[in-house]
């Protein structure tokens, strides 16, 4: 039902409705921008990530043949974006690991801390790994996609999916195990 | 595929509850006499452990005011960047789009195209049919004299723009502030500037009517003239529940989003406004 319900969406959004354009992307946006801040690690180019995603989607809705669903072809767009933000701020691992002010609000006691900086790791971590491990990680682990949905999304076989997934997971059990005794 | 292979595919389902019954007996079973699958789900547990989920989304740190903004700047963007296209291509992806979309045999419209991209290019050269016959003819008597031989705006025609655009961006102001205004059950809000703005509103929509416009923003000022009249005439000091009725025609007509598209429209600084002056200054 909500298959057919998207695809009249698309349908009418090709025709050119605003209405229509704006039921969808009421649909995904929290979706695109929590795939965008696990690439990012920032609300603000989460926000800029995912707003533009959605500028293109619009400007390419007529190219969109459906032969995957529009949240596989969101998510795509999202990851890319990410990944070309990434890129552009390489000094990323030399960050200093910033408290995030709407988690914490107030001066953190130890437990609070201790997330802090392990989300600190955790981000670290995941830029040390190759893209594409990094790319499964995220959309698989950390946003719980199905192994499916993340072989459609960067178009390899789901075997190809769940090899980068353990990968990638021992490294960075390697790495934030490394990083814990280094900055304990 | 191994029977090693095919147990490894299944590990992290394994692990983190998202496996079917017959997948976990076909696991168990093997773990038991597999010591190098055993060492293999240790080291993955070990290393799910080691990343723990985020036990909240990032989307919900942000308030639903945040997400009504978000999709205000998407839509706003779409505007800006479809208003810089030049037209002629358009036309183009539209016979393009429809071709593909539609898979339409290559060969049973070859011939067609060029007749149908023809007859498309004649069309959009004709004035829209979009207004009335009394704006129609309000029009016609408009034109101007065509001195060398380009389209010019008329003065009274750009000045209408101008105030069109000029009355979207107040009502715009107005209905923003509708929206974000606090009101608590039993401490009334004194609503005399929004009366007021609203009176002037509805006064300059008369004149307005008397313009020549599309069929959308004529709609649109006919369904801002309800939720104002409503306005002026609340009480000079309202209460909750009278102000939560406006806020609900306000949603349910989708006013702001129409009149921010509207105002894009009808952006004052693309006209030459010589003559107008700002009836607020």
């Amino acid at each position: 039902m909500q298959a057919a319900n998207e695809q009249h969406l698309i349908l009418r959004v090709k025709e050119g409705s605003h209405d229509a354009f704006r039921v969808l992307t009421e649909r995904y946006m929290k979706q695109a921008y929590n795939i965008a801040y696990s690439f990012v690690h920032d609300h603000t180019d989460a926000e800029d990530i995912a707003q533009e995603a959605f500028v293109r989607i619009y400007q390419s809705i007529r190219s969109f043949r459906g032969e995957a669903g529009f949240g596989t072809w969101m998510y795509r767009i999202v990851m890319n974006l990410a990944l070309n933000r990434s890129k552009q701020r390489k000094n990323m691992a030399a960050r200093h690991v910033e408290l995030d002010e709407q988690t914490v609000g107030h001066l953190p006691a130890n437990n609070e801390q201790m997330e802090t900086d392990l989300k600190g790791h955790i981000e670290r971590a995941l830029h040390e790994l190759p893209t594409l491990q990094r790319a499964v990680v995220i959309l698989r682990h950390m946003n719980g996609l199905s192994t499916k949905q993340v072989s459609s999304i960067l178009n390899c076989s789901e075997g190809t999916v769940k090899t980068h997934l353990f990968r990638g997971l021992k490294k960075m059990r390697v790495s934030m195990e490394y990083l814990r005794d280094e900055l304990a | 595929m191994s029977r090693h292979s095919q147990i490894r595919m299944l590990l992290y389902e394994y692990l983190t509850d998202d496996i079917s019954d017959s997948d976990r007996t076909l696991v168990d079973e093997h773990v038991a006499s597999c010591a190098k699958c055993r060492e293999e789900i240790e080291e993955l547990r070990a290393a799910i452990a080691s990343v723990p989920r985020p036990q909240t989304q990032p989307s919900e740190a942000q308030t639903p005011e945040y997400w009504r903004e978000f999709l205000f700047r998407v839509e706003q963007e779409i505007q800006q960047q479809s208003s810089q296209k030049p037209e002629r291509a358009s036309i183009f992806d539209e016979l393009v789009g429809f071709v593909t979309f539609h898979k339409v045999p290559v060969a049973a419209v070859a011939g067609g195209l060029a007749v149908l991209a023809l007859a498309l290019i004649l069309w959009r050269t004709e004035p829209l049919p979009n207004k009335t016959p009394m704006m129609a003819e309000r029009a016609e008597t408009q034109k101007p004299q065509h001195s060398s031989g380009g389209q010019v705006a008329s003065p009274e025609v750009t000045q209408a723009s101008a105030r069109m655009g000029d009355y979207f961006r107040r009502s715009r102001m107005l209905l923003v502030g509708i929206t974000n205004m606090r009101v608590d059950e039993d401490d009334p809000v004194d609503l005399g500037a929004e009366r007021k703005v609203s009176r002037d509103l509805i006064h300059e929509a008369r004149y307005l009517k008397q313009q020549p416009m599309d069929e959308r923003s004529a709609k649109l000022v006919g369904d801002m003239e309800k939720i104002l009249i409503e306005l002026a005439n609340m009480k000079e000091h309202g209460n909750a529940p009278n102000i939560d009725i406006i806020r609900s025609g306000i949603h349910q007509e989708n006013l702001l989003f129409k009149i921010r598209m509207a105002e894009s429209l009808y952006d004052t600084s693309r006209f030459q406004t010589a003559g107008y002056r700002n009836p607020e200054k």
